[in-house]
């Protein structure tokens, strides 16, 4: 379990994403040289002032080991890890990150992601035949969060408009992000019909295939003074990562109702940043909507609301951009897209921003505390990460 | 590059690994539950007294994410991440596992890694078609390294006999370790004569193809007399990594006869260590002999000798098991093979028995400090870690 962690140790000195979308003219190293450039220009540095590199990519076929970035920036031989967490791949970068620089074995540090799916020539995202079943066809990611649908409509009396609320909510954020992939609104009806994916999940139900990439720059507290952002770096409080089975359909106890990561990884992140009231206390949150009903999951799993309850709350507004707790104030990777790697740097530096105030568009009133989400595989792996302003 | 690092702060307090080979009736669960328990009764803790893991995994069909080895262990949803760094996948593991221990995040943890090749079908390391030039072929590993030969050759006028006798003596010290791939010794003329697989490389200058899982448990060095190993604990010195070019054939001054990774990653690890006299200072060394051309390279880039200069020492006995500066005294790749990310846990792990006097059958006199390297990716991947005996000052 977390014993101590890191909180306050390390400082979010500058961060940068690139515009999400299906961007055929950009490779993966011209998607990370963008991020990267970008989150050191936000910090005032040159590249060379960075010890060290974190970067989180999922499929082998963006880019194997440090060199995809070695290749993008030319580093000149220092380090560069490349993490791979599925979903969490990109947040786990800069947990690792974190733990670096908390360490006192570099000064600066880059965490970083980046995915190029378009590619790949599938309509969804790419399966691994290699697991699962013997005989039973690989799942795709919409066939098993729908399951979650389905649970939940049982058990709560969640409905298909429950779902569609979501996505309502999350495509009029993205609409006012200047990086969102889609920018346009949806209404109940058009979400209501439109085809559908893996029953009950329809295609405004389910995130899209996108390319994108989003860049960090860290160091300590005590440095952070003497960065471009001196004034408003962004503090962590807490990084965690919790893993589970990726087979839960052989777990008899899984109630496909709840993620046990994201319950557990939210329990570390809480005790780590001392957060006793989640609701209250967190102002704003970019969580893992890949699906509308993962991101009304997630509210309950992460303590925004009772289970059951979710819904209920969207339809109040709690969740809203202007609400209790804002919940993907962004657009979420409904706006977005998945490019898996780059997600979680992406919510990371979405949530710096907010609290920096620099959250053109979609600012988030009086935010001071923000949380990033991210879930991924059979529900196996969850990353949550907090952060706050600097007082 | 490294500013402070985090020498003699982390602790190896148990460690062990399986036998490595053509393990037909294992698979990479069987392997990493192996590996894993058998360094939780070495470091006398129990599963559950694991705060956090990294496990390093090279190939995604061996297994993604975390959760293959929570699908193994059962850790109640503790935080595992992967890391995959080319061949440094495994060493990258423990450099980051390192980290999280010194920054104080968590008390102990666990650096594991494990490959399963020998499902594959094929009869050397899968490659991935996506990468490289539009038009000529991808490269295999032999043909990647046999360049560096036929450029060593070249430049310093070394032989194929020069590469044999690497092999003669990895597989010599491979013969006495229990947990070899290979454990018989073979001949100059047996290397010379053997069938080519990229000229100038024959089947004995090229490591096997093979399965194996190997683990060490971290925790801070003011911890460690708390556990088994009280009193001879193994200090982590330095951890290093070099990322260079995925494609230095596009690079007009790669020279093909030294690796700019390597030699980077050893001067941040000596640095980190206070190494002044690589050579002199460290007792013995696990080096990536993938191929018998790497080794000697190696031992150049790490400074153990001048460059051109390998062959000849190796010929006067200095890396021998009982040289000045052991070089791979388990055998190596040559003999274990190379499931790419368990190489580097194996390697880590060791060093660390060396370290402790209990290298069975191929005990390295005296060695106080010991190093490990892994070299991957077309040369440019590299890791080296530093390890010492918990009483030595650098």
């Amino acid at each position: 379990m977390v014993r101590h962690g890191i909180k306050d140790k390390v400082a979010i000195i500058g961060c940068e994403s690139t515009k999400y979308g299906e961007l055929w003219d950009k490779s993966q190293k011209d998607l990370l040289f963008e991020s990267a450039t970008g989150a050191c220009e936000d910090a005032g540095i040159t590249k060379d002032e960075i010890d060290a590199f974190w970067l989180g990519v999922y499929y082998y076929f963006t880019g194997l080991s440090g060199t995809l970035l070695e290749d993008t920036l030319r580093v000149h031989g220092k380090p560069v890890t490349r993490t791979e967490n599925y979903c969490a791949s990109g947040m786990d970068a800069f947990r690792n990150a974190c733990s670096a620089v908390a360490s006192g074995a570099y000064d600066v540090a880059m965490a970083c992601g980046v995915e190029k799916i378009l590619d790949e020539g599938g309509s969804g995202l790419p399966g691994f035949k290699i697991f699962g079943h013997p005989v039973l066809p690989l799942p795709s990611a919409p066939a098993q969060f729908c399951f979650l649908a389905t649970r939940c409509f049982h058990e709560f009396g969640w409905t298909r408009e429950d779902l569609a609320r979501v996505a309502v909510k999350n495509h009029e954020n993205g609409y006012y992000h200047p990086k969102s992939h889609f920018k346009f609104k949806v209404s109940l009806e058009q979400a209501l019909a439109a085809p559908m994916i893996a029953d009950p999940l329809g295609r405004y139900d389910c995130c899209a295939v996108s390319d994108g990439s989003a860049a960090l720059i860290l160091t300590t507290p005590e440095l952070a003074e003497s960065y471009a952002h001196a004034d408003d770096y962004v503090l962590v409080k807490a990084n965690s990562i919790s893993v589970f089975t990726d087979t839960p359909w052989y777990w008899p106890s899984f109630e496909f109702t709840s993620a046990p990561a994201t319950v557990t990884a939210a329990k570390m992140a809480y005790k780590e940043a001392e957060i006793t009231d989640p609701r209250k206390q967190i102002d704003l949150a970019e969580v893992h909507d890949c699906f509308t009903i993962t991101e009304l999951v997630n509210c309950q799993d992460l303590q925004f609301c009772d289970r059951g309850k979710a819904p209920e709350e969207v339809k109040k507004g709690t969740f809203n951009w202007d609400g209790e707790t804002a919940v993907n104030p962004s657009g979420g990777l409904k706006s977005f897209g998945h490019p898996i790697g780059s997600t979680g740097c992406r919510m990371i530096q979405e949530v710096t921003k907010q609290l920096q105030g620099r959250a053109e568009g979609r600012q988030v009133p009086n935010a001071k505390i923000g949380l990033a989400h991210n879930l991924g595989g059979a529900f196996a792996v969850c990353s949550v990460t907090v952060l706050s302003q600097r007082d | 590059m490294v500013k402070k690092g985090i020498a003699d702060r982390v602790a190896i307090i148990g460690c062990d690994m399986t036998k490595y080979g053509e393990l037909w009736d294992k698979n990479q669960y069987d392997l990493l539950n192996e590996a894993c328990n058998l360094a939780f009764d070495d470091a006398g803790v129990k599963k559950d007294d694991i705060d956090a893991s990294w496990l390093g995994v090279f190939y995604y069909f061996t297994g993604l994410s975390g959760a293959l080895l929570e699908d193994v262990l059962r850790m109640d949803g503790k935080p595992v991440t992967r890391t995959e760094n080319y061949c440094a996948s495994g060493m990258d593991a423990f450099r980051n596992a390192s980290f999280a221990v010194a920054s104080g995040a968590y008390d102990v943890v666990l650096a594991c890694g494990v490959e399963k090749l020998m499902d594959e079908g094929s009869s050397g390391l899968p490659g991935f078609k996506i990468f490289g030039h539009p038009v000529l072929p991808i490269p295999s590993a032999p043909a990647m390294f046999s360049m560096a030969a036929t450029k060593a050759f070249h430049e310093w006028g070394w032989t194929k006999e020069d590469l044999a006798r690497v092999a003669v003596k990895n597989h010599e010290n491979g013969a006495h370790h229990p947990k070899a791939h290979f454990r018989r010794a073979i001949s100059i003329d047996d290397a010379m004569k053997a069938p080519m697989i990229a000229d100038p490389l024959g089947r004995f200058d090229c490591c096997a193809m093979s399965d194996g899982a190997a683990a060490l448990v971290l925790t801070r060095v003011e911890d460690a007399p708390s556990y088994a190993h009280n009193d001879d604990y193994i200090v982590v010195k330095a951890n290093a990594i070099s990322c260079y070019t995925n494609t230095p054939w596009y690079w007009p001054s790669f020279d093909f006869t030294h690796f700019p990774a390597t030699v980077k990653a050893g001067e941040s690890a000596y640095k980190e260590a206070g190494i002044t006299n690589p050579r002199e200072q460290i007792d013995l060394a696990e080096v990536h002999d993938c191929f018998t051309i790497t080794e000697l390279i190696n031992d150049q880039d790490l400074r153990f000798c001048e460059r051109g200069k390998a062959p000849e020492e190796l010929k006067n006995g200095t890396f021998n098991w009982d040289g000045e500066t052991a070089v791979n005294p388990s055998g190596g790749l040559k003999s274990f093979g190379h499931p790419i990310g368990s190489t580097g846990c194996r390697m880590l792990t060791e060093v660390a028995k060396q370290l402790q006097g209990r290298a069975e059958g191929r005990q390295v006199p005296d060695a106080k400090i010991g190093l490990a390297h892994n070299l991957g990716g077309a040369f440019c991947t590299c890791s080296v870690s530093i390890l010492a005996k918990n009483d030595v000052k650098i």
